[in-house]
């Protein structure tokens, strides 16, 4: 069913989390960023505009020096960010390749998006990317973040970043289908909320009960990301992106995931 | 000599690596390459900054000319920022070396808490014995695409791990000067400058090959600039 007015949209976030780009052993899934690429070429070939944002640096990272264990200190996590986020880039380099798809790489910082003359900075050079039909593919700046001065996961960078470029919709895709009503492994009768217009007092309890609720990427920081998007004027989709076609499914119009309709803002 | 003296901020300008009609030179990264990851055999703790982001981007990009306006070179640079690091991987690869991107901006170095946390990083590479990368993330800032030059943060990385600096000069003839902190370091440096003199063609500066000094010069001396 064509519900949602996907169409039209031509500026494109796509967030993409570890949990959906590597197996559960941490290593990186080839395959997967191999559609990936192959989708969001098509949706530039549609003309759309399209700006990544991609975690998986320390996964990647570990995998390059054959660390078996997830990184404990900080030091440890930064030094496998630096080596893996040029080795992320060289994967997706690969497989955009093909599609004849120039990708470029932008490392922000939350600092980097606050200060004005950085944010302006940063805008400038996102919006020149897009106009020269390149996918940007953006990233923490893991490497020199602090605590306190860090987004500490890409879902509410992401949102970020949709603002900055004032982007039509922001597409998350993770391991879970959407926003449920209740736990799904606990509750046979939860089900999905297809549409959020605001934030009730429901709508934080169903996230709260959610699986993973307070993990880096948990529900709850998707609500935080979604209140970005909602208040900045943007529409965001959360979605299983299990398979990375979904992506074309959402800018077909189909209702998949939840969607949280943008505020209008009132004069 | 311990370990910690022979930490070595190299600096590598894009035009060393350009053949005499101005395209990148395989044969010479090569060797570039092969010196460098010699000297992390040896013991030396390396640490390269690099330009070159805008030059590779605008040549994946297919553009004829190099870019002259900010944004352009701000866009061109996050294109050829990957394409470097490519570059880099694929050479060192062959020496069974790894690695790592660090991105640095100018505040860094004057906020004591994210000097910290750069130098954990840094530190920690060192550790497990991967050759950091680092460039000014010039995507969000824009002091050394106006300065033109990656002293500034070359000095500045320098400082952060105490590390000796060695520039390696390009265009015309190339050309390398060490400056740093301790003369205990000349003699080592003096094993690697046959190599740099036989294979890479390098010449040192002035006949005195190190200028040494507690602290880096704010700015190169005039006969080093001019090269």
């Amino acid at each position: 069913m064509d519900t949602r007015k996907n169409r039209g949209k031509n500026r494109i976030v796509v967030k993409v989390g570890s949990s959906i780009l590597s197996f559960s052993n941490g290593k990186i899934n080839l395959q997967w960023i191999e559609q990936l690429a192959g989708v969001l070429s098509n949706v530039r070939h549609a003309g759309k505009q399209v700006v990544l944002v991609s975690s998986g640096a320390i996964a990647v990272g570990g995998g390059l020096l054959g660390i078996k264990k997830k990184p404990d200190t900080l030091p440890e996590k930064q030094a496998l960010a630096a080596i893996g986020q040029a080795e992320l880039m060289r994967i997706y380099q690969r497989f955009f390749e093909p599609h004849r798809q120039t990708v470029a790489q932008v490392l922000l910082t939350k600092d980097g998006l606050q200060e004005k003359s950085k944010r302006q900075n940063a805008y400038n050079t996102l919006k020149k990317l897009l106009g020269m039909g390149i996918i940007t593919i953006i990233n923490e700046n893991d490497t020199v973040s602090t605590f306190g001065i860090r987004f500490g996961n890409n879902d509410v960078l992401a949102a970020n970043v949709a603002a900055l470029i004032k982007a039509d919709l922001l597409i998350i895709l993770s391991d879970i289908d959407g926003l449920y009503t209740s736990d799904p492994r606990t509750d046979p009768e939860a089900t999905i909320i297809d549409t959020v217009t605001e934030f009730s007092a429901d709508i934080l309890l169903s996230a709260q009960g959610s699986r993973n609720a307070f993990g880096t990427g948990g529900m709850m920081v998707k609500l935080d990301a979604a209140r970005i998007c909602m208040e900045s004027g943007i529409d965001m989709i959360i979605a299983n992106g299990k398979n990375p076609e979904i992506i074309s499914d959402i800018l077909a119009g189909k209702t998949v995931g939840t969607l949280f309709t943008k505020y209008y803002l009132k004069d | 000599m311990n370990q910690d003296q022979k930490k070595i901020v190299v600096k590598v300008e894009i035009h060393v690596l350009l053949g005499e009609d101005g395209t990148f030179d395989r044969a010479r990264m090569e060797r570039l390459t092969m010196i460098l990851s010699n000297m992390v055999n040896s013991g030396a703790q390396i640490f390269i900054v690099s330009s070159g982001a805008i030059f590779l981007g605008a040549q994946k990009l297919g553009l004829g000319d190099q870019p002259e306006e900010l944004v352009e070179k701000q866009a061109i640079a996050a294109v050829g920022q990957a394409e470097l690091m490519k570059l880099y991987h694929s050479y060192f690869e062959g020496y069974n070396q790894t690695v790592a991107q660090v991105l640095l901006t100018g505040d860094i170095f004057s906020d004591p808490v994210r000097r910290e946390y750069a130098r954990n990083t840094l530190t920690h590479l060192s550790v497990l014995g991967v050759i950091p990368v680092i460039n000014e993330n010039d995507s969000v800032s824009t002091e050394d695409i106006e300065l033109n030059d990656n002293y500034y943060l070359v000095r500045n990385v320098a400082d952060l791990i105490g590390a000796h600096l060695l520039l390696i000069k390009g265009k015309g003839q190339h050309q390398y000067v060490l400056i740093t902190r301790d003369p205990g370091i000349l003699p080592f440096i003096t094993e690697e400058k046959r190599l740099m003199d036989d294979i890479l063609g390098l010449k040192a500066v002035t006949d005195h090959p190190g200028y040494t000094g507690k602290v880096f010069p704010d700015r190169l001396p005039r006969e080093i600039l001019q090269t």
